[in-house]
């Protein structure tokens, strides 16, 4: 068991993991893509970067400024509305693992009338100038997704409901400038002690398949013993956790393979890795999908 | 039996198909609206099919029943798809539906459908504004706060979905639940999640969104 001080370290680099990615648009008049460059926190969501990133293209192509961008990998729209961090591992973490591609990520920026509607939520605010506010509906998404993860928790959404005006916007602004000291002073408020948890938000997702595991997890069984990672991933994937000797598959968490890991409490698991949204996410790579 | 007024991931599977068959039977549209323009809107179910995902896990598996249905008549500027998906979400403890609407101008009726001439509307101001009639919505209704574009909980591939939020429905389903003269210890178990599904579909389901699309039971339950 780590001392608090190593925790908050751990925390401290969970919050402030981030990944170098390359962002090209292609150009109109047949020249080569241009490029731009940013590092982006994992835990941290795409349309926060959008106005930077539209800022910097627009000298190229004034359009973009009043058209709805969106991001593709491979041709594969990206859904902004999951952490950064986690599409990252969803797309391209078994790339890496089976050394095909380096770590950066190569990403490209879109806009047209043929916005991906029916794969990729879409932009429908603007601002009095016309151009897009892509902060309002990520607030809208985020809010969501923060009742979704109040309710497992609490048994209901009221701690959230019940913000106060001025609690509600500085959320948004820790969420929206990724200050985890003012973020925490207000999550805690959504996030009852320890012994009032009635259940952990955690999802599961399976890269490469249509699989999205919602689980809300007892963090103590029946008889007060705690549940461990290990017995989450025995009752929701069996098939990864089976005694057979042949290694099927291998877990991430925030990218990193958390096998080591595989027995301590969720409890512990989930505090210490759940992103902004107070969801766990484990991403599951299995053999099919990777070489490990 | 229902306990604390809520049912289970597996009573909702267990009793999905006897709901799909009083859905199948009983959906109708009803325009409180004296206009005849309006009444003359069709309306007619043109798919429905329950999908079970095979996710091989120990617990209770996951099921949607999806709906499509078309909303045609002369006074419509196109004629109205309206894809729905039931399915239970295991993080709030409740059914939830999640929809998607297309205008097709095609004017398509009885599931011929020329899917060049679909597109998605994917703003409730576009629904209201131009549907508001059919659909019995009041043309200054803001839907925002209660329905909002989400990923599908259970269809990855094919993600954006108009979806009720569904924080309040537990609360409000318990209280409906829980009051007088709404279940008997004589009903059995099948009555019971229908009534509560019922209740659900007026209240969270597509029926407490879009008021003219109801589920008119012409059978007690």
């Amino acid at each position: 068991m780590q001392s608090s001080n190593e925790l908050i370290e751990i925390k401290d680099k969970l919050w402030n993991g981030s990944i170098n990615i390359k962002i090209l648009m292609e150009d109109d008049n047949n020249e080569d893509p241009k490029e731009f460059l940013i590092t982006a926190y994992r835990n941290s969501y795409f349309p926060i970067y959008f106005p930077s990133v539209i800022a910097y293209f627009q000298q190229y192509n004034e359009r973009i400024k009043n058209m709805p961008v969106w991001l593709e990998y491979e041709t594969v729209p990206i859904k902004w509305n999951l952490p950064i961090g986690v599409l990252y591992d969803l797309l391209h973490l078994s790339s890496i693992i089976q050394n095909r591609e380096d770590s950066s990520w190569k990403l490209t920026l879109r806009f047209s009338d043929d916005y991906p509607t029916d794969q990729v939520i879409p932009f429908t605010y603007t601002d009095d100038d016309n151009s897009i506010n892509y902060n309002r509906l990520l607030k809208e998404v985020i809010v969501n997704q923060l009742k979704q993860s109040c309710f497992v928790i609490n048994g209901n959404s009221k701690p959230i409901m019940n913000l106060s005006e001025k609690d509600s916007d500085e959320l948004w602004n820790a969420i929206r400038t990724h200050n985890l000291k003012s973020f925490n002073q207000i999550n805690k408020k959504i996030i009852p002690i320890r012994k009032k948890f009635q259940k952990l938000p955690v999802k599961i997702y399976i890269p490469g398949s249509a699989t999205i595991i919602h689980a809300p997890i007892y963090p103590y069984s029946d008889t007060g013993e705690a549940i461990l990672l290990k017995n989450i991933l025995e009752q929701y994937l069996p098939d990864l956790m089976s005694n057979n000797t042949d290694k099927v598959g291998s877990i991430y968490i925030h990218g990193i393979n958390v096998e080591s890991i595989i027995n301590k409490e969720i409890i512990n698991v989930w505090e210490l890795f759940k992103h902004l949204d107070n969801f766990l996410y484990i991403i599951v790579l299995f053999s099919t999908y990777s070489t490990i | 039996m229902i306990k604390d007024g809520r049912i289970t991931n597996c009573q909702f599977n267990d009793h999905i198909d006897e709901f799909n068959e009083l859905l199948l039977q009983n959906l109708r549209l009803v325009t409180s609206n004296s206009n005849s323009e309006i009444s003359d809107a069709n309306f007619d179910i043109i798919n429905n099919y329950k999908k079970e995902l095979n996710l091989n896990t120990k617990i209770q598996k996951k099921i949607y029943m999806l709906t499509r249905i078309c909303i045609s008549g002369f006074s419509l500027p196109t004629s109205l798809l309206v894809d729905f998906t039931i399915s239970y979400d295991d993080f709030y403890m409740v059914p939830v539906l999640y929809f998607r609407v297309f205008q097709d101008s095609s004017r398509s009726i009885g599931g011929n459908i020329d899917e060049a001439g679909v597109t998605p509307i994917t703003s409730t101001e576009e629904l209201i504004s131009n549907y508001y009639s059919v659909l019995n919505l009041n043309d200054d209704l803001n839907l925002g706060p209660t329905i909002t574009l989400d990923s599908h909980h259970l269809i990855y591939d094919s993600s954006v979905w108009f979806y009720i939020h569904p924080c309040e429905t537990l609360r409000t389903l318990k209280e409906f639940m829980e009051a007088d003269n709404i279940l008997f210890t004589c009903d059995s178990e099948q009555a019971q999640v229908l009534k509560y599904l019922c209740i659900w579909y007026a209240t969270y389901g597509l029926g407490g969104i879009f008021p003219s699309i109801s589920l008119r039971l012409s059978l007690q339950v």
